[in-house]
């Protein structure tokens, strides 16, 4: 029976914020504020960049974070929010891609956002999600890597095995960015070690195996990489502490990390393992790491029936 | 002399530590003493230091105080001389003889300077000089201040060269005068048997701070080490209490807690009488500069949020009790009183200083943070602080003069740029401009190599060597366009030492590189127009053209020229999207591979 998924999960869409998307609806900062301080921090950190991909959204969240100066809240929001547009003006393309204009448009919408985020570690040094978004913003204004390591520490003394911030560190560590293979992966498996049961952490295992595949541009080289004994069993390991442990709950982090792990073992040929992860989904799904290999829904539909059903069927 | 610092009797200003600190005069001299046990210290404080001197002839008060002690060298009386942004100090401690004597030596070196020494002492000081402060404080220094007043200790006494026996007189006789000093030391009585006869002068004032950057925050980068950060803020007891606070929170963050640093401090140092410089300062690894960088800021940051450690506030309120809280407390008040005096800034008693410090809140430790920050100029190892709200101090000047252009053999796209007013070095990237009014000094070297020096610390080279068409001529019209005071002959260069060019270098033509096949994509899409348009038209057995005309000349449409086009159009764009699918389907299977 083949699972259909309709969307990758956005900020409309995502059950868990159906209260946050009310609050939202009443125009007014205090009950939106309400119901973020319910999350915890990596979850609240999530919801803050899912929210942020709301076009237009900055109107309310200037308003809310001038008005609000006595809360991180809103100002974590609006940065949030100035990262998510500059990274839109940027674009996702490698560097050598991505013209000066648009360099420039990205350096000012990160800038605004460094500025309210620095504030907001000042007079709220144990607000974690400002640290979070500032291991984000290291990558973005190319800050060096010890500085990227001093924000991911602040982090993670607030808010340890944090994945939302892990994912982002991860990114800055990888060559594509600052890093290298070794530094990430050092690192990725830091992260699955350090993690308590059932969480979400050590997903960043699959995300740096699923890079690794990217950058082999897929295909026969990227399956043989991410299907060979040792990834296998690595990223066996890592499911078996994480999305496979019985208190594990499928949230919305828990949602991209069951798609990693799903993404990883159908990559690398082992369907029966994707096969679990798919059908604890249902049909929400994550647009990151999806998108690598399947950049529509309908592209999404045919993995997802090629693992579940065994079926080439359909169109390409 | 008006200035009633100087009437006989005790000093008027300072009848708020009357009780601590007497006062008299000694040869003309204000001198202020109070008691101690032990040894006598004592010292006469000149108001001249590296502040006043023209860049032309920097290290000349160093020099002066060098040629003042030059035989003090033997005994073991423990004495020296020092020369700091706006002073000259001579010291001692001692037997009250060692110290009569000493003072008394000075005073008559000064009265009869031995000027057969000025070549040998010059020697010594560009030895001592280069040994000096660290690379880091120079360049903070020449960054806010340019390359005159607070600036010129910056730049490595350029000057020294220059000075005559003439000049060393001419500065002794106007500023190491009775008039511009001040005596102190430790007796409870002014001692017996001085003679400390000096030249009358005048008083002169400190001349205010003159800054040259203006945008601030601002941010440069620096030679690696270490990360500083200064400010220039009102003198202020709260300044003294937040520099104690500042180090304890830089020392927490970047030593106990992230190990990236092994000194972290904030210093606060008086420039005059109504101005301190704050100065962060934090060395580092070279790996791990960047996050001394971001944690400086964020510690800078959060200070101004309010975020202060109460048990931080706290201590360092602490170290004022023991200021005032010390046997003989007259004598630790004598060396800072003296330079007030010098200064003319307000003398107060410790124990309202100590009631000032007690007084700080939290909220104006804030307060010193935010006047700290909005006036930061910050040198940092690597990357940038525009994220933080800061502005690049400017690298290039902000004019160019107008004139003619003398290129560079060698680089030819660079050149110097003689103007009626100035100089400028005009390069691809950068340039830099020296107006005749604002120069701090040339380097002028016998074989015509001059080197420009605004008093802003920008600098215009001119190698008649390397540039092309600088004739002796132009270099005499240039030399005649300053003040002699301004020039710095240097001594003559072995030829080896001057520039020659090499070949030209000629920049290859910019390839412009095309990037991606989008613009392919589309000029194919014109092709198979054209193509599927002549294929049906073929296919329809005649060419005609777009139209016919009527009888009145009017081009009237025909119906089967409509339909043609729009089946050549729908061809086109299903051939279109037949050549996407394709290649989509290409990237697919490339991507999943066997999937």
């Amino acid at each position: 029976m083949t699972v259909a998924v309709r969307q990758f999960e956005n900020f409309e869409s995502t059950p868990e914020y159906a209260p946050l998307r009310a609050a939202l609806a009443s125009n007014r900062w205090e009950p939106v504020e309400a119901e973020l301080a319910r999350l915890p921090f990596d979850h609240l950190t999530y919801a803050l960049l899912s929210l942020a991909d709301t076009a237009g959204i900055e109107g309310f969240l200037e308003y809310a974070a001038t008005t609000f100066p006595q809360s991180p809240y809103a100002r974590t929001a609006m940065a949030a929010r100035c990262i998510t547009i500059g990274w839109a003006a940027r674009s996702d393309a490698m560097a050598s891609q991505v013209s000066q204009e648009q360099f420039a448009a990205f350096a000012k919408w990160i800038d605004t956002a460094e500025q309210w985020l620095f504030t907001v570690c000042a007079e709220f040094p144990g607000f974690a999600p400002a640290w979070s978004l500032r291991v984000l913003t290291a990558r973005a204004l190319s800050v060096g890597e010890s500085e990227a390591r001093r924000r991911y520490r602040r982090l993670a003394e607030l808010s340890p095995s944090d994945y939302p911030a892990q994912a982002q560190m991860l990114q800055y560590l990888l060559p594509k960015w600052f890093g290298s293979w070794d530094a990430g992966l050092a690192f990725a498996r830091d992260c699955t070690r350090d993690a308590p049961a059932a969480s979400n952490s050590p997903a960043v295992l699959a995300l740096f195996h699923l890079e690794h595949w990217a950058s082999l541009g897929g295909g026969k080289p990227g399956t043989a990489y991410m299907g060979a004994p040792q990834v296998y069993s690595e990223l066996q390991d890592a499911a078996q502490r994480s999305v496979l442990h019985p208190s594990h709950r499928l949230d919305p982090i828990g949602v991209e990390a069951r798609s990693a792990f799903a993404m990883a073992f159908y990559t690398g040929g082992h369907y029966a393992d994707a096969r679990v992860h798919i059908q604890a989904i249902g049909d929400r799904a994550s647009s990151f790491p999806w998108t690598y290999a399947a950049p529509t829904v309908d592209d999404l539909n045919r993995i997802y029936r090629l693992v579940v059903d065994g079926t080439t069927k359909g169109r390409r | 002399m008006s200035d009633p610092r100087f009437a006989v009797g005790p000093l008027a200003e300072l009848a708020p530590i009357a009780q601590l600190v007497g006062s008299t005069r000694i040869d003309g001299i204000p001198t202020i003493y109070a008691p101690r046990d032990g040894y006598v210290a004592a010292g006469i404080l000149f108001r001249v230091g590296m502040v006043d001197e023209p860049l032309a002839r920097s290290g000349i008060t160093h020099l002066v105080e060098h040629l003042a002690l030059f035989d003090h060298s033997n005994g073991d009386v423990h004495h020296n001389g020092e020369t700091s942004d706006a002073f000259t100090h001579f010291y001692v401690a001692g037997t009250e003889a060692e110290v009569v004597a000493y003072l008394n030596r000075v005073c008559h070196s000064l009265r009869n300077l031995p000027l057969d020494r000025i070549e040998t002492e010059k020697q010594i000081l560009r030895t001592e000089s280069s040994q000096k402060a660290g690379n880091a404080a120079r360049a903070q220094r020449v960054e806010r201040f340019g390359a005159t007043g607070f600036g010129t200790v910056g730049m490595v006494e350029p000057g020294l060269d220059a000075i005559t026996a003439d000049d060393v007189l001419e500065w002794s006789r106007t500023r190491f005068t009775r008039h511009n000093a001040i005596v102190w030391m430790t007796a409870p009585q002014p001692l017996a048997g001085l003679d400390l006869t000096l030249p009358d002068g005048s008083w002169i004032p400190l001349p205010p701070p003159r800054e040259i950057i203006d945008i601030k925050p601002a941010f440069f980068g620096g030679p690696g080490g270490g990360v500083m950060l200064d400010a220039v803020v009102p003198r202020s007891t709260a300044g003294t209490v937040f520099s104690l606070v500042a180090s304890k929170a830089l020392y927490r963050s970047l030593r106990q807690q992230g190990g990236y640093s092994y000194t972290a401090t904030c210093d606060y140092e008086p420039l005059d009488g109504q101005r301190a410089r704050i100065a962060l300062y934090a060395d580092a690894l070279p790996n791990q500069q960047a996050a001394v960088v971001g944690g400086m800021i964020d510690v800078l940051a959060s200070l101004r949020a309010g975020a202060i450690d109460p048990a931080d506030l706290t201590y360092a309120k602490g170290t004022f009790g023991h200021m005032s809280d010390v046997p003989f407390l007259g004598s630790t008040l004598l060396l800072s009183t003296a330079q007030r005096l010098l200064l003319g800034a307000p003398i107060n008693h410790p124990a309202s200083i100590v009631a000032e410090a007690e007084a700080v809140t939290a909220a104006d430790i804030a307060g010193i943070a935010d006047l700290v920050w909005r006036d930061a100029v910050a040198q940092i190892p690597e990357g940038n602080l525009t994220w933080a709200g800061f502005t690049l101090a400017p690298r290039s000047s902000a004019n160019v003069v107008t004139g003619d252009r003398f290129p560079y053999i060698q680089y030819p796209d660079s050149a110097v740029v003689i103007g009626k007013d100035g100089v400028s070095f005009v390069g691809p990237d950068n340039s830099s401009t020296v107006y005749f009014a604002d120069c701090a000094a040339v380097l002028a070297a016998p074989d015509g190599g001059r080197a420009y020096i605004g008093t802003d610390a920008f600098r215009v080279l001119i190698e008649p060597t390397l540039l092309d068409g600088i004739t002796p001529d132009i270099l005499r019209w240039l030399d005649s366009r300053v003040p002699p005071e301004v020039v710095v002959p240097q001594r003559a260069r072995l030829a080896a030492d001057i520039p020659q060019p090499g070949p030209p270098v000629i920049q290859p033509p910019q390839v412009r590189v095309k990037k991606g096949l989008g613009a392919w994509a589309w000029l194919a899409l014109l092709p198979t127009m054209v193509a599927s348009f002549l294929l049906l038209m073929l296919a329809s057995g005649e060419m005609r053209s777009v139209g016919v005309a009527d009888a009145s000349g009017r081009v009237v449409g025909v119906p089967e020229m409509v339909i043609t086009w729009v089946v050549t159009l729908a061809v086109t764009v299903f051939a279109f999207y037949l050549l996407v699918g394709l290649q989509r389907r290409r990237i697919w299977r490339r991507v999943h591979g066997s999937a």
